[in-house]
């Protein structure tokens, strides 16, 4: 596999997974812990 | 047989000239942009590095809270802040893919500045070789 496919693969990649992190993280995300952690 | 020894140390004369005038160029003028270049190159390269090394880190931290035997010990030292570490899984893969691109884009960038100083030492080669003779 040339190195323009994998760098295609690795932003497909990258992207899907950021966009999941981050609604599974919006989703889960708990306030009260994260204000008792940075308190 | 005077007149061919008074050529030569003539165009002898002329070639270190050229070679003087060469070497002043390049320290002055292309010597610190290459160089300032070159120290671009080095911290792109470290920052790529920097960002798989974190996504790995992340990796690895969100894996032992998934697992969550060992989460008890851990959470002393490092909090997830309210943030599930599921969440964590997919951004250390993310971090890690985007620290490969940029590894890749590093890989073109020295790639042409490779072939641009190798160019230009050429370049060099050919100046003092047409006006230093």
């Amino acid at each position: 596999m040339g190195v323009k496919k994998w760098a295609f693969w690795l932003l497909v990649v990258g992207v899907v997974s950021l966009v999941v992190g981050a609604v599974i993280g919006a989703l889960t995300f708990e306030p009260v812990e994260f204000l008792a952690q940075i308190a | 047989m005077v007149k061919k020894k008074a050529k030569n140390s003539r165009s002898k004369a002329r070639g270190l000239y050229v070679l003087v005038a060469l070497i002043l160029f390049n320290i002055l003028l292309i010597l610190d942009i290459w160089l300032t270049l070159i120290g671009a190159i080095i911290a792109l390269i470290a920052g790529a590095f920097a960002v798989i090394v974190s996504g790995l880190a992340t990796l690895i931290v969100s894996l032992i809270y998934t697992v969550g035997a060992p989460s008890a010990w851990i959470s002393q030292y490092i909090s997830f802040g309210g943030v599930s570490p599921v969440a964590g899984i997919f951004i250390s893969i993310a971090l890690i893919c985007f620290g490969a691109l940029w590894m890749i884009g590093n890989y073109y960038i020295v790639k042409y500045f490779y072939r641009l100083s190798v160019w230009y030492g050429k370049l060099n080669v050919d100046v003092f070789r047409e006006y230093g003779r």
